[in-house]
């Protein structure tokens, strides 16, 4: 499965932190198995990625205030931020 | 597109990267969530290089610059529509574009599906307005065939991944990792 790794490697996209592609691609990993096998089915269990969706959060949020970017409107992810269940 | 919605809407979540937008350099999401109707809402950060003609540096003061889209999408995986909205976040105060992609089962035949793409574009304080606007049109409507290029693109790259995990797991597939990596 090395190969497929590198396949990966290959075709994946960056984060606009270059600390934080890491921590994006193994989002996107877990996101893009969930939506294909399980939301796009119709099963309405709650999404398993929340966790490493914190952890590239926090690294995302910290490169858009350092690079200055003009997010519009959105509240990041905090400890106290409630996602609704699905 | 001749393709079901589900692939079809897969490979738009994944649509970059691709070979046709090679000036988009990030993707990144700010916010997902599932709303009470069982829709996917998303908001998402793209970041875009761009080397400008030199007739840009007189307008903005650059020839390569990073300009940053903010985009809201919501899948409805019932109703089946995926429906993106863009806007540029970046030189705002000279130009705003909004575009607007909806993609829709085809209404008579459901192997394939129908892409909607609307753009807005308004060009702000410049003279050369209309002009500049007549441009910009052009050049989101020439590059609406390269979307649906790039989105074949991904669909084939999804294809291919999954053929390959298949064959993996079959065990008919053994690439030795160095020769893997001598081959990209």
């Amino acid at each position: 499965l090395f190969y497929l790794y590198y396949l990966f490697i290959y075709f994946s996209m960056n984060s606009v932190g270059e600390a934080c592609t890491d921590l994006k691609r193994e989002y996107d990993q877990c996101f893009n198995r969930w939506f294909a096998e399980k939301f796009l089915k119709g099963d309405r269990n709650g999404d398993p990625c929340t966790e490493t969706f914190r952890k590239y959060q926090r690294c995302v949020q910290k490169a858009i205030k350092d690079k200055d970017i003009p997010i519009d409107g959105v509240e990041f992810m905090g400890p106290n931020k409630d996602k609704p269940e699905s | 597109m001749n393709h079901p919605w589900e692939t079809v809407t897969k490979a738009a979540m994944q649509k970059y990267p691709n070979p046709m937008n090679p000036s988009v350099f990030g993707v990144d999401v700010l916010d997902r969530s599932v709303d009470t109707n069982g829709r996917l809402h998303s908001t998402r950060l793209l970041s875009t290089e761009w080397g400008l003609p030199a007739i840009a540096k007189s307008i903005i003061g650059v020839t390569r610059t990073c300009t940053y889209v903010q985009e809201h999408s919501v899948v409805d995986p019932k109703e089946k529509t995926f429906e993106l909205k863009s806007t540029n976040i970046s030189f705002t105060n000279l130009v705003s574009v909004d575009e607007k992609l909806t993609y829709k089962p085809h209404p008579q035949d459901p192997e394939k599906t129908v892409l909607t793409q609307e753009a807005l574009i308004s060009v702000k304080g410049v003279s050369l307005s209309s002009y500049l606007e007549g441009l910009m049109a052009k050049t989101i409507s020439a590059n609406a065939g390269k979307g649906r290029e790039a989105m074949e693109w991904v669909i084939r790259r999804l294809n291919t991944e999954i053929e390959e995990l298949a064959a993996t797991a079959r065990g008919t597939m053994r690439v030795p990792m160095a020769a893997a990596v001598a081959d990209k």
